[in-house]
């Protein structure tokens, strides 16, 4: 066959893969969150210059944000391979409450409870799964049931209680480590990145789950195992969200049964906004960091600067509002929308003569 | 049904109009002149303008300087829809524009609007729907889903919609395709249909594939190739061969430098695919045997099942009955990726919905199906991904030559020639494809057949699925033709030219009840006659 004469084909001879010209890497289009970013830290360095440039402001951001980054990753693999994950928040929520029971019940070590806390996780990936990809329903819909029954039985282990009892020193400090004011979590975060990084753009699985995610049915009909692969993603972030609920639990030594859904939010904004990032269009790993950071130092800087409570939520919903128009691509998206309303006012401003200047100059 | 008005002449007159689009002309001089009440059939193969010419009628293409067109003897201006549809010119076409969950009610309201005021009365709105279907004898439950409805019904309602009172009287109703979606036995309600309109004083402009239609109901008939009117005859004064001649060019091989494939060694040994009994979609029975270093054609008219053969031999559209092997290996029904493991790919044409993921690179794209062999479960090995990428945008001339550029970005010819790279890399066994030169320019299509022809010369088994028949003509070795799901005739290499798949696939052989005994009664030719001389 034609291929084999073709990778017979000596690589030694060619050049090295293509990389993508710095220009490209560094433009607006390509890492525009990054400008915003720098902007709004020189924004509050200037309202807030006592408070906000400080090395424990930066600390504080990080820790504080790096649950919310883990969230928000756990929402990568299933939204890259094409289905919403809405039920992560009341995983996570599970997932505190259900260690904080075990520790405080059965006496069990904490390593046997985070065990057994993440593999019940991994039955609610399969359950999700089972929802959307087993039954064909909608995942956007399906993960809205499955997350409403999660919180039942989030209520009924905790008996709409806070659980504080025994969580214990032991199991605290898989938050609570720190590190030059550095604490663990982000350390957590910083590995899942990279893992997910890694699976997503250099494993066969990961351009799987991006080919399914753009079209499902031409990924099947290259061979994509759709099944197999959307069950794997419902698990991924089932057990990330978990995790991320077991971290929440050991930080504030307590696990609260309504803490979950207030994290959909910051989460879905921070992997949609990611998806504009770096790789145009595509969920990915350090795009929703970057977009984490970016919530959270928005948040911080609006609290330091004095602003009200309710700004940081103001502000993640526009940013989510915002990160989704921009992913719209073509004439119908925002961007679209912005060229051509720009195109239009050039062209009124220019007048007829300038135009058809511009043309034969053109 | 407005009566035709009093004054006036031709339904519709065309003079001198020509089309060119960017870097081709498609339409030169057309000259097309169509009486009130009569029914006009307008043929031609793909490509031939024929929907140039309506989307210039209708106003969504403007024409090229110095063309006119006249409406009922009133000059129309071309550009606009607004202005067509004011002058008296009705379009239905193939798709419909019937939403299926909606009734006949609420499908006609969606063009001609609810009486005045917010809210809907809807007994005013069923009066009005029924008085409009009835004045065209359409009697049907006109409050149910019109999914649920027969498929002529929903062709009853879209014509019956396109010809309401309108401010001016009708003088010309276009029907594009109409009986592509109809199953045989409703035909004949659409033609009675088409009867109480021109009995009216509505003229008809009828296109279709079909023949044996064209016989029974037409009174006259143009015929476009490649731009150029080849004439306008009544239908009386037509033999079948003649049309067919008219259609495809007297010496349709001698227009162009054609390709031919060399004739293959004789293929030996069992099948490498067989299918048996296939039932699938629009198919009711299909039996093929291809051998390795074959290429085989399918073709057949729209709704013929032609177009659902390629996926269902896949398993894209889950097979209903019957058998497919690759190879000796009995196919599951509905598992493209079984297919794809037991060595038979399907490479759907670009225009096409999956054919290819858009949003992918070309490498991206044409390493897909193939990825298991840079990747085991673990890290691609990317220099050897992005290589081979970068050779089949070398062999086959992929322009840009960039593995990096997203596939949408891409001219038809390139994307189809990335969905060969795709298909080819994957090593098949057999390969299935579908319209693989819908879209592609000459140059390019040259290309696809030699690639092609190369393949099977190293023993490649090779399905070619295609409404154009220059494609089954130029590369396949023998072909299948089908007709309403089944085979309706199998045309060796000897035998193999437009003019008798045409006429094999729409009806011009063995189908002695046909409609199309008025065509002058000429012997229903059959394929297996000797070729009728050019």
């Amino acid at each position: 066959m034609t291929s084999e004469a073709v990778t017979a084909a000596t690589p030694s001879a060619r050049p090295a893969t293509p990389r993508r010209p710095l220009g490209q890497l560094l433009s607006v289009r390509n890492i525009g969150a990054i400008y915003v970013w720098i902007a709004i830290i020189v924004l509050f360095s200037l309202i807030a210059s006592e408070t906000f440039p400080t090395a424990q402001t930066a600390k504080a951001i990080l820790n504080q944000y790096s649950i919310t980054g883990i969230v928000a990753l756990s929402l990568v693999i299933p939204l890259a391979a094409g289905f919403y994950d809405l039920s992560i928040g009341y995983t996570l929520g599970l997932a505190g409450i259900l260690a904080a029971y075990l520790l405080e019940n059965t006496g069990m070590s904490p390593l046997a409870a985070g065990a057994i806390t993440i593999a019940a996780c991994v039955v609610i990936g399969l359950f999700n799964a089972l929802v959307v990809v087993g039954f064909g329903i909608n995942s956007f819909i399906g993960t809205l049931g499955t997350g409403a029954v999660l919180a039942a039985i989030t209520l009924a282990i905790s008996n709409d209680q806070t659980i504080t009892g025994r969580i214990g020193e032991d199991f605290a400090k898989i938050a609570s480590t720190s590190w030059e004011g550095l604490t663990l979590p982000v350390l957590y975060l910083l590995a899942i990145v990279v893992g997910l990084w890694w699976w997503l753009e250099r494993t066969r699985m990961g351009r799987n789950f991006y080919a399914m995610g753009f079209e499902r049915e031409a990924a099947r009909l290259s061979g994509v195992k759709i099944d197999r692969l959307g069950t794997i993603a419902f698990v991924t972030s089932a057990v990330i969200a978990g995790f991320a609920g077991m971290v929440l639990a050991g930080r504030v030594s307590s696990a609260s049964p309504s803490v979950g859904p207030a994290y959909l939010i910051p989460a879905f904004s921070a992997a949609f906004l990611g998806a504009t990032q770096l790789r145009q269009g595509r969920f990915n790993a350090w795009g929703t960091v970057i977009a984490v950071l970016l919530l959270g130092t928005g948040n911080v800087g609006l609290l330091l600067a004095g602003g009200p409570a309710w700004t940081p939520q103001l502000f993640e919903g526009l940013v989510l509002i915002a990160a989704v128009g921009l992913t719209v691509s073509g004439n119908e998206g925002l961007r679209g929308k912005i060229a051509n309303a720009w195109r239009r006012a050039r062209e009124r401003g220019s007048g007829a003569e300038a135009g058809d200047a511009e043309r034969h100059a053109g | 049904m407005s009566d035709p008005r009093q004054a006036t002449g031709p339904a519709l007159e065309v003079r001198g109009v020509s089309k060119t689009f960017p870097g081709h002309r498609v339409l030169h001089d057309v000259d097309l002149r169509i009486e009130p009440g009569e029914v006009h059939a307008l043929l031609g193969e793909n490509g031939s303008g024929k929907s140039t010419l309506i989307k210039i009628l209708s106003g969504f293409h403007p024409s090229d300087p110095g063309g006119e067109v006249a409406v009922a003897g009133r000059p129309l201006a071309l550009g606009s829809p607004t202005a067509s549809a004011a002058a008296g010119l009705r379009f239905v076409h193939q798709r419909l524009a019937i939403i299926p969950e909606l009734n006949a009610v609420e499908n006609v309201a969606l063009e001609a609007g609810y009486s005045r005021g917010g809210l809907i009365d809807w007994a005013d709105a069923g009066r009005y729907t029924r008085e409009l279907l009835g004045r065209l004898d359409v009697d049907i439950d006109i409050w149910r889903p019109m999914g649920e409805l027969r498929a002529v019904d929903r062709s009853s309602v879209a014509i019956a919609r396109a010809v309401r009172d309108a401010d001016e009287p009708i003088s010309l109703v276009v029907l594009d395709e109409p009986t592509a979606s109809l199953p045989e036995a409703e035909v004949r309600h659409l033609f009675e249909l088409i009867r109480e309109l021109t009995a009216s004083g509505v003229a008809v402009l009828y296109v279709s594939h079909r023949l044996d239609e064209i016989f029974e109901i037409a009174d006259r008939v143009s015929v476009l190739r490649d731009g150029h009117l080849q004439g306008t005859e009544p239908i009386a004064g037509l033999t079948r061969e003649r049309l067919v001649a008219m259609i495809v060019g007297d010496a349709a091989a001698a227009d162009y430098e054609a390709f031919v494939r060399a004739a293959p060694a004789d293929p030996g040994g069992a099948p490498l695919l067989g299918v048996a009994g296939l039932a699938a979609g629009r198919i009711a029975a299909l039996d093929l045997d291809v051998a390795a270093g074959e290429i085989v054609g399918v073709v057949g008219i729209a709704g013929s099942g032609r177009e659902d053969v390629a996926r269902a031999l896949v398993g894209a559209l889950p097979r209903e009955r019957g058998t497919v092997a690759v190879g000796g290996e009995a196919l599951p029904p509905d598992a493209p990726g079984a297919a794809l493991e037991a060595g038979m790919m399907l490479g759907l044409g670009n225009t096409q919905p999956n054919s290819a993921l858009r949003e992918f690179t070309v490498r991206e794209n044409v390493t897909l199906p193939s990825l298991r062999r840079y990747a085991g479960i673990g890290r691609i090995r990317r220099r050897r991904e992005w290589c081979t990428a970068r050779d089949w945008v070398e062999a086959l001339d992929i322009r840009p030559a960039e593995t990096e550029r997203r596939y949408d970005l891409l001219s038809g010819g390139n994307q189809q020639k990335t969905i060969l790279a795709k298909c080819l890399d994957a090593e098949p066994r057999v390969l299935v494809l579908d319209e693989p030169t819908a879209g592609v320019d000459v140059g390019a299509r040259r290309a696809i057949y030699e690639l092609l022809a190369r393949e099977a010369d190293r023993g490649l088994a090779v399905v070619v699925c295609s409404s154009d028949y220059e494609d089954v003509v130029s590369v396949c070795d023998r072909a299948v033709v089908l007709r309403g799901g089944r085979v309706a005739a199998r045309i060796d290499r000897e035998r193999l030219s437009e003019h008798d798949l045409l006429l094999a696939a729409t009806g011009g052989s063995d189908d002695d009840s046909g409609p199309g005994e008025r065509a002058a009664g000429e012997p229903a030719a059959t394929v297996n006659d000797d070729r009728m001389e050019h």
